[in-house]
């Protein structure tokens, strides 16, 4: 009797160590950051900063307005989004780091690099910072794309950048529809 | 009476076991963190060397104190914030002193929330005060050592927070030395005007 | 092996039917033996008239020309131009234009894959030859840009936004004109992360594959 209850026992046991090794997430997942969520107009913190995301629009030409407001056309292939919101470092200097755009079948976008944003901008502990960022993406990855930062970056020597770390995603809400034009300030970081 | 035994007997040797092995985790875990607490301080920026209120004290080899630390004014402030400046006082004991604060001198302050905030440079602090605890030769940009017994001034200027202003404290770490930093406590809150030069 | 041993009694007369059909041991090795052989040369037997053991060669990746789509797991080109020029490629708007001897390689570029990607994740899959000599692409490099006109210069590919590339390289002072250019076009593939040393996370990671997928190979024009 002993020895069926064992058999029964090391079967049901074997069983679950296959169905452990089966749902055990891949180290993609594992490694993922640990995600704080909120909607358009909620403060998501997470410990490096708070992000709040005032809103967003998508457009088919950019105006960039720089110094002694002066405007730049930019053209693109695809859209124009633009994402403005409010960062506010928690505890000390810090910028965004990583700062992208998810489309729902989880292709990534990332930030454009022909203009400074508030993604490479410095955040100061208590002291809100108000800006934008802008992507460049196809316009069917638009409808549904979420807001995704991570790899906060800290400035200051005596703090390393976490491998793991945490990060914001906010749904924004876009439904795919293009305006002709955004606008967008650049920042002097 | 004497199987109740043998079983109490196992489940003493089940514990022995199980605190062994409870023993053989601690001390993997310690071997593996051990060696990362100097990273460790290196991130969390070092060890404070506390002077009390209004007083000075000894860090690297030299004499530290805040001489004061005061309001002041700027262009551009973020809405919200108070610009305050610090000056501090560096007396250097030995030529080994002076070497040691030659690579530079990073001020911060730090509010009762723990809060930190870096110098900025819009701000106009106190004027004929350097902003560099070394000063460095404008012809060869190769530093200036400070005279041993001699205290040099500088000041660093923040936008913190209008919250923050009545608990800050100043913190001076030296570049190159992340094990410990100095802490600087004003004797009252800021002044509501710049400080003095010294 | 069922671990029977059989004994064979020496006869000395006349001996009989059966005992002339047993196999001493020693024969018995022997069938074994060429039994085993037989299995190991038989193949190689049979493939050897049919040609199945000369040197097959490297195999050669397919050589490809100017206009010909390549479309890899991570980028698709399209080469436009390659060109040997004497003026600066890519002059910038400040400043005098530099002086020297350039090769220029044009492509349309789009990222197919999933995430974002920088111009020189790109450029560093490929190997350049001129006139057949491998060129230091680190030391030669002189601009990798995206050009957009009336635009600043960026280096972001993200997924699914063709930009035209510019990639231009110094030539070295000793060498001839070049004449022809060949670029070995590297694919990629993403995959966990191992590492047969050291920690390794296993997250995902894009990896050169070791062969060339494609050789681009062109005449130079002079521009």
């Amino acid at each position: 009797m002993n020895k069926l209850i064992a058999l029964v026992a090391s079967a049901l046991l074997l069983v679950a160590v296959g169905a452990a090794q089966r749902l055990r997430p891949d180290a993609d997942r594992v490694y993922q950051p640990l995600s704080s969520t909120g909607a358009i107009g909620q403060d998501v913190r997470t410990t490096p900063y708070t992000v709040r995301v005032e809103r967003a629009e998508t457009g088919r030409e950019l105006v960039l307005t720089g110094f002694l407001d002066k405007k730049e056309k930019r053209a693109t292939k695809g859209v124009w989004v633009v994402v403005h919101l409010t960062a506010t470092a928690t505890q000390e200097r810090v910028q965004l780091g990583t700062v992208e755009l998810q489309a729902l079948n989880g292709t990534r976008y990332a930030a454009t690099d022909r203009f400074s944003t508030l993604d490479s901008a410095d955040l100061d502990a208590g002291i809100p910072r108000r800006g934008s960022i802008a992507f460049e993406l196809p316009p069917d990855a638009v409808k549904g794309a979420i807001l995704r930062i991570t790899k906060a970056r800290y400035t200051t020597i005596h703090r390393l950048n976490a491998a793991l770390g945490p990060g914001v995603e906010v749904a924004l809400g876009l439904s795919g529809a293009a305006v002709p034009t955004v606008t967008i300030a650049q920042e002097d970081s | 009476m004497s199987g109740r035994r043998a079983k109490r007997d196992k489940g003493v040797k089940h514990l022995w076991y199980g605190l062994g092995l409870a023993a053989a985790v601690a001390a993997l875990v310690a071997v593996q963190v051990v060696p990362k607490l100097e990273e460790y301080g290196l991130r969390s920026g070092g060890e404070p060397i506390e002077a009390a209120a209004g007083t000075g004290a000894a860090f690297e080899g030299s004499t530290w104190r805040l001489i004061g630390i005061g309001r002041t004014t700027g262009d551009n402030l973020p809405p919200g914030t108070t610009a305050v400046t610090a000056v501090i006082g560096v007396t250097p004991r030995d030529a080994a002193a002076s070497k040691a604060m030659s690579k530079g001198c990073e001020p911060s302050v730090r509010d009762a929330r723990a809060r930190t905030w870096t110098p900025t440079t819009r701000l106009k602090g106190v004027p004929k005060v350097s902003t560099l605890c070394t000063r460095i030769d404008e012809k060869t940009y190769k530093p200036i050592l400070a005279k041993p017994g001699v205290e040099a001034k500088f000041q660093a200027s923040f936008a913190v927070p209008a919250d923050a202003v009545s608990s800050l404290r100043v913190e001076v770490r030296l570049r190159d030395h992340h094990e410990s930093f100095v802490r600087l406590t004003p004797s009252a809150a800021p002044s509501a005007g710049p400080p003095p030069a010294g | 092996m069922n671990g029977t041993i059989s004994i064979t009694i020496p006869q000395v007369s006349s001996p009989s039917p059966e005992a002339s059909t047993e196999t001493s041991p020693r024969g018995r090795a022997w069938m074994w033996f060429a039994g085993l052989a037989a299995v190991i040369l038989l193949p190689l037997a049979v493939a050897w008239p049919l040609g199945g053991l000369a040197d097959a060669g490297k195999n050669e990746p397919p050589r490809t020309a100017l206009g010909q789509k390549l479309t890899g797991n991570r980028f698709q080109l399209v080469p436009k131009k390659a060109a040997y020029t004497t003026s600066d490629p890519n002059p910038s708007p400040f400043g005098e234009p530099d002086k020297g001897r350039y090769v220029v390689l044009d492509l349309d570029v789009t990222n197919v894959s999933r995430f974002p990607a920088s111009l020189s994740d790109m450029a560093a899959r490929f190997a350049i030859r001129l006139d057949g000599k491998p060129l230091d692409q680190i030391m030669s490099i002189k601009d990798q840009l995206i050009m957009r006109p009336g635009d600043n210069r960026g280096s972001l590919l993200n997924p699914g936004m063709p930009e035209t590339v510019r990639l231009s390289w110094e030539v070295a002072a000793d060498a001839p004109d070049p004449r022809r250019l060949s670029v070995a076009v590297h694919d990629e593939d993403y995959q966990p992360s191992w590492s047969l040393l050291g920690y390794y996370s296993g997250t995902s990671l894009w990896y050169r594959q070791d062969d060339p997928r494609w050789i681009l190979d062109t005449p130079l024009e002079r521009a």
